[in-house]
């Protein structure tokens, strides 16, 4: 195409012109005649509707590849809200789960007559994990096979801590192991399955908060605009018309498109990035939440194991730098640190009368609820993670879903602008084509 | 020239291939499924081999008592000063051997026959029996337990065995058990050689175990880390017997209706021993001395029928001290 266009161009304007010298019959061969040459007439409308093709088929592709790229992003980040929604739900089950076992083994701690309040704090906790299994596993079916097993290993869960409150009510030391074999159980099948949940959901959320695709639209606008000014610039010097109406006002579209599209790009990748803040400060909390859980309920288990918790003594060491490193990394969690350290001082304690021989003065200490006691310094630090997940969760999810209108809207006037390139180049090509008729 | 410029036809249908290769690579239609982790497999209970037995006359023999000094009065720098010095005796128990050494859910203190014994030294070197502090180990950490240190003393159900004797020292015998097979009520089993390929659990790292491997090695011998956990075992029907010691049987057998310990020659006799560091002879020989004045003046007696009385039977006449090794 370029070959013929350029060659033709400058020599042969519209009106054909009248030869200078009175030319012989047979023209002074110089090589092979030239195309134009060999088919003088033919050639400007077919090269005209080739022009005409090429433009309808940039407008077209502009509104299936744009739209297809936008309509991508707007499912792309439809999805990243529920991850991050689904993120929150598997890191709620988890710590509920800990919750219940934190207290369980605490309430074990006092005897075989439980407290009201632990007791009716384990139940609201179960109760939401059956409930939170069962939303999220409609949420995302990719979750489903996991979260069945979870709820396996849960209900083994629960009914070991039946049995060992059974047998604790009638004074039998064989529930004691039942706890053990239900704190065990729970720690060794359901948290990795747990485990697992979150960490699938995090990386599903990492890939999914991205506005990767949105920009092809500016991109391939920018490219439109590229060809149909090529297109412009030649039509004109062939017809020495600098402006075709339609092939301007295809140009203008599209300049119109590539910029409100960055602009609509630029927005949304702040409001993704604030977005995934939200996420990871809600993500981070959770964690923090589950980690605090896992120390709490250890701490019970030490004192169960009486003299011989080590292990579990260690296994709060862990949990708590965990704990401490969610907290420092993040600005806005870092505020949590005080709590967290204010728990930290009387685990301390606990662990110092322990030791020291004094294991009823520890446990007094572990099991209370007044406001020296462990429960209740742990309830702030509980209570406020909790919060922060729930919270800086909603306005991720808030976030991104507020930027869904506009997206949808983008793929529609992405579509238009494509289409509208398409016709209104086309028309302004047939226009000239006109002239041939 | 027509023919390879990119008709719209050809675009489209590019196009429309590229979104879907796009659409399905990033995950619209669907996620990968989450991995569901298989949950560890309990460690093998088998794997350890039976320990070959120490053939030897002397396991229940100990050291001569020295003569038993009051509390006010403990030899300078002897380990019962030590203890008097931090103020309280440390033993290793059980907390889960009904009978023996088991914690009362009702009010949450470790009590029982061996928990008596500890209170009796307790009353000997600090002169108050309260000043004691429990520490709950496993079977398998009663000998890690004294060599480290970490207890004075341990009153946990064991039994004096040569091997044992070349890892630490024992007090004189204190009670005298045998090894029995605990079933299912209804079961036509009675003694162990019954048991020929049922499931038996035994605690991990005891000499109950070694036995049933030993003397039933038809059976499918599975481990806990307690005869409780057997219990667990056994009422969730995953073992079909239990073996021990009959005082620990007793204890069990007392916590499920549905358990029965047979009629039935212990097939073992396991002499109790309180178990101590070897280093610690000095201590060795002034629990003798208080397990002698309590076999002599009826204390013996009255702890034994404090928790043994019903299922056991009234108390036999206390085992025989034995004395003559040389430190």
């Amino acid at each position: 195409m370029s070959q013929t266009s350029s060659a033709t161009a400058p020599v042969r304007p519209g009106p054909a012109p009248v030869p200078t010298t009175p030319a012989p019959a047979v023209p002074v061969p110089l090589g092979s005649t030239p195309a134009e040459v060999a088919s003088p007439v033919g050639s400007t409308p077919a090269w005209l509707r080739r022009l005409r093709r090429l433009v309808v088929s940039t407008g077209v592709a502009l509104a299936v590849l744009g739209t297809a790229a936008m309509l991508l992003l707007t499912l792309t980040l439809h999805r990243g809200a529920n991850d991050v929604e689904q993120l929150l739900r598997v890191q709620t089950i988890e710590s509920d789960l800990l919750v219940a076992d934190a207290n369980a083994t605490n309430s074990f701690l006092v005897g075989g007559l439980e407290s009201p309040q632990r007791r009716a704090a384990y139940d609201t906790a179960l109760a939401e994990v059956a409930d939170l299994v069962a939303r999220s596993a409609r949420a995302q079916p990719a979750d489903a096979a996991a979260l069945s097993a979870l709820n396996a290993d849960v209900l083994d869960y629960a009914q070991l801590v039946e049995a060992a409150r059974a047998n604790n009510r009638q004074g039998l030391p064989v529930g004691a192991q039942y706890l053990r074999e239900a704190s065990n159980g729970l720690r060794a099948d359901a948290l990795p399955v747990a485990d697992a949940l979150v960490q699938a959901n995090v990386s599903r959320t990492d890939a999914a908060l991205t506005t990767g695709w949105g920009w092809a639209v500016p991109l391939l606008a920018l490219a439109a605009l590229v060809v149909l000014v090529v297109v412009q610039v030649r039509v004109a010097r062939r017809f020495r018309r600098r402006i075709n109406a339609g092939l301007l006002t295809a140009s203008l579209v599209l300049l119109v498109l590539a910029l409100a599209s960055t602009v609509l790009m630029t927005r949304l990748f702040f409001s993704t990035e604030l977005a995934t803040g939200s996420g990871d400060v809600a993500a981070k909390a959770g964690d923090a939440r589950i980690q605090g859980n896992l120390a709490k309920s250890s701490e019970s288990l030490t004192l169960i194991a009486r003299g011989s918790g080590q292990a579990y003594e260690q296994s709060w060491q862990a949990s708590a730098a965990a704990v401490r490193e969610r907290l420092t990394t993040d600005r806005i969690l870092s505020s949590s640190v005080s709590d967290f350290d204010s728990y930290a001082e009387v685990h301390s304690k606990i662990r110092a009368l322990d030791d020291g021989g004094s294991w009823d003065a520890a446990v007094a200490l572990a099991v209370g609820s007044d406001e020296q006691s462990s429960n209740a310094a742990f309830a702030g630090f509980d209570q406020d993670m909790a919060d922060l997940a729930s919270s800086s969760g909603a306005s991720a999810v808030q976030e991104l879903r507020s930027s869904e209108p506009g997206l949808v809207l983008g793929c529609l006037l992405t579509l238009l602008a494509g289409l509208a390139t398409a016709w209104a180049g086309s028309r302004g090509i047939a226009a000239r084509l006109r002239e041939y008729r | 020239m027509t023919r390879s410029a990119p008709g719209p036809r050809r675009l489209v249908l590019a196009s429309v291939l590229a979104v879907c290769a796009l659409l399905t690579s990033c995950g619209v239609f669907g996620s990968a499924p989450t991995p569901v982790p298989s949950s560890i497999a309990p460690p093998d209970s088998g794997s350890s081999a039976p320990a070959t037995p120490v053939r030897c006359d002397d396991a229940t023999t100990s050291y001569a008592p020295a003569s038993l000094s009051s509390s006010d009065d403990l030899p300078a720098g002897s380990t019962m000063a030590k203890i008097k010095k931090r103020g309280r005796l440390i033993a290793g128990v059980s907390a889960d051997s009904f009978l023996l050494g088991a914690r009362n859910p009702l009010d949450g203190k470790i009590e029982g026959f061996d928990i008596d014994f500890v209170k009796a030294m307790a009353k000997a070197i600090l002169g108050d029996e309260d000043r004691y502090q429990l520490v709950v180990i496993t079977a398998a950490q009663r000998i890690p337990a004294l060599q480290s240190g970490q207890v004075d003393l341990v009153a946990r159900a064991m039994t004096m065995t040569c091997d044992r004797w070349k890892q630490v020292a024992f007090s004189s015998e204190y009670y005298r058990a045998g090894q029995k097979i605990m079933v299912r009520s209804g079961s036509k089993a009675r003694t162990l050689a019954d048991l020929a390929g049922q499931r038996v659990c035994a605690p991990n790292g005891t000499s109950s175990m070694d036995n049933l491997r030993q003397r039933q090695p038809d059976a499918v011998a599975v481990g806990s880390d307690s005869h409780t956990g057997c219990l667990v075992l056994f009422q969730q029907g995953k073992v079909d017997a239990i073996t021990g010691d009959d005082t620990v049987l007793a204890g069990l057998a007392a916590q499920d209706p549905y358990a029965e310990v047979p009629e039935q020659q212990a097939f073992t006799a396991e002499p109790y021993g309180l178990g101590v560091n070897a280093k610690n002879v000095d201590l060795v020989r002034f629990v003798n001395a208080r397990l002698a004045q309590m076999r002599a003046d009826g204390e013996w007696t009255t702890i034994y029928n404090r928790w043994f009385v019903g299922p056991l039977g009234p108390a036999p006449s206390p085992p025989k001290a034995v004395y003559g090794r040389s430190a």
